[in-house]
């Protein structure tokens, strides 16, 4: 055994037990520590890491030694050992220990090729200390994901490329209220206060909705719940959800009161927001007494055990429509109630003292216990002011993020040590806004999206004359825009939905304004100040940057509806808009055809806006659209096996949408996993408990199939492409009808809402290309488009014609938007300008055409610019050097996908798409193509830029 | 000659009438869009609910359509022959 005393281990010094230690080591420089052979040592770490038996570690550490001895070795790595470990593991078959027992890590070349050479994944990425750290942890995520998130077989699907899993996403902890928790509620201002369960509550009212198949949710219209201090808070919405086993918790307090919550549900304990399962006895909750004191001019009526007694007689059915005759109901059934109580014959309604008023008082919490319920529903109430007496303790529940979420409890942030009040003046609302979108970037991998920002800043507006509310559109864009530098990284992706004439949804809720208080004004009131806040707006963009670049980011998104032409000076905005678009081209036309699409009530295939989110539309601040993960589908590769055959493709397709839910599931999993950790975790952001509910819910969240290619799937299993033929068309659109439906039978069978997304693929598209290359190189070669050659090759992007179709632009539009309502989470179509400046008539007229004649969900115009580093002026086109001063120090912006960016940060496939791409000037159809100078001799190489 | 193409789905209360109507002409062909055929008929013809009732011409372009609704018998047969 001498030659194995002899050996020295080097060994990284990765015995920290947390990320920090982990983290502080990488960066010292002496990370290397010598230590004597210990075989126990490699025993150890097999039991711990693989849960192997000790025996079996034992004997695979003898194997272990035998070798290094056997190999003559003076000094070994750790990661030596550990390989020799895994070989082990391998020559006897146990690929699961394997897995767990694997190292992650990067080869020395790759971190240097990071360190040196920019990452293309996505365009908006700079090329900096803080992007390398960002492309370097990314890159060791995608590894863990792939081992660790998914299954083998998912994994591998994203490796040869039938599916690509896009980026880390999103987050959701469900939480409620067991349905025998006591409530107290009204007809708003009414002197008559109902006690019932959350479960009769939710049953009295009208017109379910089915979110998803374990949710059902209510929208009272009209109703008060009894709020801290004695205050009454409206009732937003009531939410019935399958408990599906969630462990529950018992929490009783020292003067008497009780109620069952799920584990997860925020608890209010001594001014600070818990999970109960953090709960503690001792803590201090506030409760309240409902039957004490005297009555001011205020009844309350106990009904719960007369609905008990009497449950189908006093259903009440009522919608929107016969709210009147719902509240004549309500009334008939109060003094029905109220009689038979003053006669006495009641001996359920409330005893004692008739009357309600309120005390508040404080006790302790005297016992947490988990508790085993057989009720299969749990409930939720949403209120306006965020919170609600349950069982007479004092409870928060849901809220959300929005414009008006800010205004209305201003900053706090667990990432962020300080907390603000809501926002008294609009730089600090703008303030609070960027803050806001910089932490959920942080959080999220997609775009931030603001709804109905000029509105919602409306009421900040009142009185202030045009200069100072140009000054402050100028100051939101630019803090926006700017906010990538505070970064280091990535610029914040963020959407602003903007509109003229306030949207129907809006029009009745009330506003809120500065302080975060409600100004006893609907939105409606407020037309005329978002009004000249949009038109400030667009005046911003129009003008572009210091130096009349146009801006990327915030995108911003004009919905236009049959509203926007009924409403005063339209056209005269439309004008401004379509000159935007057509000097910086940032506009993005966004059709809400609402009329048309709500009209069929029998079976409408899609609601841009669909009816639960207009129905919260009252409670703006929780309104929030969010995806967990988006995996888009390689469509090529599933007409290259199908090699003809319809029926094979057609069970391809559905084997892959398979694949795409199960992702979805598993990547649910882990995320909830992280979740649980709670307020400790590192996604405590997500389950931040601040207004009482999770950023992101469950209720809400989609999952994302994206598609890729079709054009090109279409051609190799046809022959043609979509734009040569009608029977090409159709069969495009019988594969994603196809999806469509497919889509909703796995929401069905799984409980979760998957839709199709138009997947922007910046980097997919040439991924995927990439692999199909390698793996299919036959059939690959004769529908890729772009050029084999330079390896500048591409798919066309989702449902989109050919990029060089010689087809015009009005057809183009119209062909794409025909798969629009069937791409429910969003599609867009480009219209290419190149260097062409259309006339903004031109656009309007497009854009009215557009909106009257097609389905497309959102257009938007894209011109290329040359920006010069010396003369910093910016020309039209894309050139090699500057037509002004000629200098060659250049740089060229147009979109790459939905959005402006650096055309030297494109990827090959990218660029390759960029040279296709056929201009228009919207002249009767004329077409131009790409710039000679780019066919020929390749894009204007960026110096210093 | 004109055809007649009927979207329809299941549990549509209008739609039994919209294909009794429709069958009383020749070249009708009924499209159930919770298939994928039926689907992706309707989103070439944009339409986007049931009942709907589209007459194409020999080449399969649209000549007149009802969507969501069922046109009154004479209303059709004007736009039929």
């Amino acid at each position: 055994m001498s030659a194995v005393n002899n050996i020295r281990v080097l060994k990284r010094k990765e015995e920290a037990e947390d990320a920090t230690d982990i983290a502080l080591l990488v960066s010292t420089s002496s990370k290397e520590e010598i230590n004597l052979w210990d075989k126990s040592k490699i025993v150890r770490s097999l039991i711990i890491e693989t849960g192997a038996s000790p025996e079996l570690a034992q004997e695979i550490a003898d194997r272990v030694e035998e070798r290094i001895v056997q190999a003559r070795m003076n000094t070994v790595t750790t990661s030596i050992i550990r390989e020799l470990v895994d070989l082990e593991l391998l020559e006897r078959g146990l690929g699961t220990m394997h897995k767990k027992h694997s190292h992650l890590g990067l080869p020395m070349y790759d971190v240097e090729q990071i360190i040196t050479s920019a990452n293309k994944e996505n365009s908006n990425t700079t090329h900096n200390p803080e992007s390398i750290n960002l492309t370097l942890a990314e890159a060791i995520l995608k590894e863990f994901a792939l081992r660790k998130v998914f299954s083998e077989d998912i994994a591998r699907a994203h490796m040869v490329g039938d599916i690509h899993l896009h980026d880390l996403g999103f987050i959701i902890r469900p939480y409620s209220y067991l349905g025998d928790t006591v409530v107290h509620w009204r007809v708003k201002g009414s002197c008559v206060a109902f006690t019932t369960t959350m479960e009769q509550l939710y049953h009295l009212l009208p017109g379910e909705t089915r979110p998803e198949p374990t949710v059902r949710v209510k929208y009272p219209i009209g109703l008060e719940i009894l709020d801290r201090g004695g205050e009454w808070t409206e009732i937003r919405r009531v939410v019935k959800k399958d408990r599906l086993g969630k462990q529950m918790l018992f929490i009783a307090t020292s003067d008497g009161k009780y109620c069952v919550v799920t584990h997860d549900h925020p608890v209010i304990t001594g001014g600070e927001i818990k999970p109960a399962s953090l709960v503690e006895v001792g803590d201090e909750v506030e409760t309240m007494e409902m039957e004490k004191g005297r009555p001011r001019g205020l009844e309350e009526l106990n009904i719960v055990h007369i609905l008990e007694a009497n449950a189908n007689t006093f259903k009440l059915r009522f919608n929107a429509e016969d709210i009147l005759a719902a509240r004549q109901r309500l009334h008939e059934m109060v003094y029905q109630a109220a009689r038979s109580r003053r006669e006495g014959k009641n001996r359920f309604a409330s005893a004692g003292t008739p009357g309600m008023s309120s005390s508040a008082g404080r006790a302790r919490v005297i016992m947490v216990e988990p508790v085993e319920v057989l009720d299969v529903y749990i409930y939720d109430v949403t209120t306006e002011s965020g919170t609600l007496m349950a069982n007479g303790i004092y409870s928060h529940n849901c809220g959300g993020h929005s414009l008006d979420y800010i205004k209305k409890y201003g900053l706090s942030l667990p990432n962020i040590t300080s907390t603000s009040r809501p926002a008294k003046h609009p730089e600090v609302l703008i303030g609070h806004m960027v803050k806001m979108a910089s932490t959920l970037q942080s959080h999220y991998a997609g775009a931030i999206g603001w709804e109905a920002v000029n509105m919602f800043f409306a009421p900040y507006l009142v009185g202030l004359d045009y200069k100072r509310i140009k000054q402050l559109a100028q100051m939101l864009i630019y803090e926006f825009n700017q906010l990538a530098g505070a970064r280091g990284s990535q610029v914040v992706f963020t959407d602003f939905n903007l509109y003229w004439n306030i949207p129907r949804h809006f029009r009745d809720t009330p506003a809120i304004g500065p302080g975060g208080v409600y100004t006893g004004k609907t939105y409606k009131d407020y037309e005329k100040e978002a009004q000249t806040f949009l038109k400030a707006l667009f005046e911003v963009y129009l003008e572009g940057d210091a130096t009349g670049k146009t801006f990327v980011f915030p995108k911003p998104l004009l919905h236009i509806n049959e509203d926007f032409f009924r409403t005063e000076g339209h056209e005269e905005f439309l004008d401004l808009a379509c000159r935007v678009a057509a000097r910086q081209g940032i506009t993005y036309f966004v059709f809400d055809r609402g009329d048309e699409i709500t009209v069929s009530q029998c079976c409408r295939l899609k609601l841009r806006l669909k009816g639960k989110d207009l129905q919260e539309a009252m409670t703006p601040e929780k309104m929030r659209f969010t995806a967990l993960q988006n995996i888009t589908i390689n469509l090529p590769r599933i007409a290259y096996k199908a090699n003809g055959s319809d029926e094979v493709l057609f069970n391809e397709l559905q084997k892959a949408m398979q694949l795409v839910a199960k992702a979805h599931l598993q990547k649910r999993d882990f995320i909830a996993g992280l979740l649980e950790l709670g307020v400790n975790g590192p996604l405590s952001l997500l389950c931040d408990a601040k207004d009482g509910e999770p950023y992101l819910r469950l209720d809400r969240l989609t999952y994302l199939a994206g598609l890729l290619g079709l054009n090109e799937m279409v051609q190799y299993h046809t022959g043609m492409q979509l734009h040569e033929s009608q029977e090409a068309l159709k069969f495009g659109l019988k594969v994603v009808a196809h999806m469509n439906l497919a889509c909703k039978e796995l929401s069905e069978k799984y409980g979760i809402n998957l839709v199709l997304e138009e997947s922007p693929a910046e980097s997919s598209g040439y991924r995927l290309a990439k692999l199909d290359m390698k793996y299919y190189p036959t059939q690959a070669s004769k529908v890729l488009k772009g050029n084999l050659e330079t390896g500048e090759y591409y798919y066309t992007n989702s449902v989109h014609l050919n990029v060089e179709a010689d087809i015009d632009y009005i057809e183009r539009v119209r062909k794409q938007s025909l798969f629009h309502p069937l791409i429910e989470a969003g599609a867009i179509c480009h219209i290419w300008l190149g260097e062409h400046e259309p006339d903004p008539e031109s656009i309007k007229n497009f854009v009215i055409k557009t909106y009257r004649h097609t389905q497309s969900s959102q257009i938007a115009f894209s011109p290329e610019f040359t920006v010069c580093n010396d003369c910093r002026r910016t020309n039209r086109g894309l050139h090699e050097s500057c037509p002004a001063c000629g200098s060659v120090n250049v740089y060229g912006i147009t979109r790459i996908v939905g959005y402006f960016s650096k055309i030297t940060t494109w990827n090959k496939g990218k660029l390759g798409e960029l040279k296709d791409r056929v201009r228009t000037d919207l002249k009767g159809g004329l077409k131009h193509a790409a710039p000679k100078s780019l066919r020929e001799t390749g894009l204007p190489e960026v110096s210093g830029g | 000659m004109q055809h007649l193409k009927v979207f329809v789905k299941r549990d549509c209360q209008k739609c039994p009438a919209a294909k009794e109507l429709a069958s009383r002409f020749p070249h009708t062909e009924v499209y159930d869009i919770e298939q994928a055929d039926g689907l992706a008929e309707a989103a070439f013809y944009s339409v986007l609910c049931t009942p709907s009732i589209v007459v194409v011409d020999e080449n399969g372009a649209e000549v007149h359509a009802w969507r969501c609704t069922v046109p009154s018998p004479r209303e059709l047969a004007e736009w039929v022959n």
